[in-house]
């Protein structure tokens, strides 16, 4: 410790080995925490169409559109240890051809200092909601549930699937809107 | 050899601009003078020029920045690298006691109030100024942590000091055979 160097990587090493104990003191104050939050979904409007799929082999398929209220209050999930809420809506259903198909329809992502509470009308769609084939046409039982990554400061990243789902059936014929 | 005044105007700025109020210290007369001295020559386009004359000093200080009596980077360099570091065994003891004190509990603090201000951010800025007043309280050599100089051996007479360098060399020689 004579000289001013070795005095200033002591220093700094004992400050970074601290800083480094304090980080595992914030991972261990919020790993067992439970994130999941009450939501509540609605959809007000469905259409069906046939469009040749461009994302993959080039034959007609299904392509709906919908339109959705979300509302769920997310402010229990947020702490000291939360950067942002990385929010999604997928679609879950089941074909002839494939037992179970889940399609990401939405996403949001939610920063600290935001509202947490959402409460957001007539989203429509982010992303394709293509099938592979023609499983959507009248398919009687389409869920779409509000799930949710959770981006910590320090650990684990855990997802949450949010409580409410809603279940939809979709249109029998094409171009024709269903409102709800 | 006459300095004659307003020659300097071939001098370049930069090195005008350079040096305090260092009082008359002549680079010629340090030590580390060498290549300095070979430079300023070199710019007063005159050998040997290098003494200062108070007189001359004292008339040119007014009106332009004496190359001569004033000191360049090189020689500053010089005074800040041979400023004492330096602490007593005891003086470190102290002061490593006192930057890990001051660190815990600055994230002890940081800690707690990150936590009720629900902020990470904040611990980590408070743990910084921990760290920044400990830099500032721990690394320069303070007069604290030179309260216990080392007490060194007097000096001894060299006539002992010969005989104790034969003894060993004997000796030596009689271990390796």
């Amino acid at each position: 410790m004579n000289t001013l160097l070795s005095r200033a990587n002591s220093l700094f090493a004992f400050t970074l080995s601290v800083m480094a104990a304090l980080t595992l003191g914030c991972i261990l104050t919020t790993a067992f925490k439970d994130r999941s939050a009450p939501v509540r979904l609605q959809v007000s409007r469905i259409l069906l169409k046939k469009v040749e799929d461009f994302t993959g082999p080039r034959k007609r398929s299904d392509l709906g559109f919908i339109t959705f209220h979300i509302s769920a209050d997310l402010e229990k999930t947020f702490d000291w240890n939360v950067k942002q809420l990385f929010l999604y809506l997928s679609a879950e259903y089941s074909t002839k051809s494939n037992a179970v198909n889940q399609v990401v329809l939405w996403d949001k992502i939610l920063l600290r200092g935001e509202n947490p509470k959402l409460d957001l009308k007539d989203v429509k769609s982010k992303y394709f909601f293509f099938d592979d084939g023609h499983g959507l046409k009248g398919n009687r039982n389409v869920t779409l549930t509000l799930s949710w990554q959770v981006i910590p400061i320090a650990g684990i990243l855990p997802l949450v699937t949010g409580s409410g789902r809603v279940s939809v059936p979709f249109p029998d014929s094409y171009e024709i809107a269903t409102t709800f | 050899m006459r300095r004659i005044p307003g020659t300097l105007g071939d001098v370049p700025p930069l090195a005008m601009a350079r040096g305090g109020a260092r009082g008359c210290l002549c680079p010629s007369d340090t030590s580390a003078s060498g290549a300095t001295a070979v430079g300023l020559r070199a710019l007063a386009g005159r050998s040997g020029y290098a003494r200062c004359r108070n007189p001359q000093n004292i008339l040119l200080k007014n009106r332009l920045p004496l190359l001569c009596c004033r000191s360049s980077p090189p020689i500053m360099l010089e005074h800040l690298s041979s400023l004492p570091t330096q602490m007593d065994y005891k003086g470190q003891k102290l002061a490593e006691q006192m930057f890990q004190g001051i660190i815990l509990f600055s994230a002890v603090v940081g800690f707690i109030y990150g936590y009720v201000a629900e902020q990470f951010g904040w611990t980590v800025y408070i743990v910084m100024a921990g760290f920044a007043f400990s830099c500032l309280l721990t690394l320069p050599p303070w007069p604290i942590y030179r309260r216990h100089p080392l007490k060194w051996l007097p000096v001894q007479d060299l006539g002992t000091e010969d005989k104790k360098s034969g003894d060993r060399k004997v000796k030596r020689h009689a271990k390796n055979n």
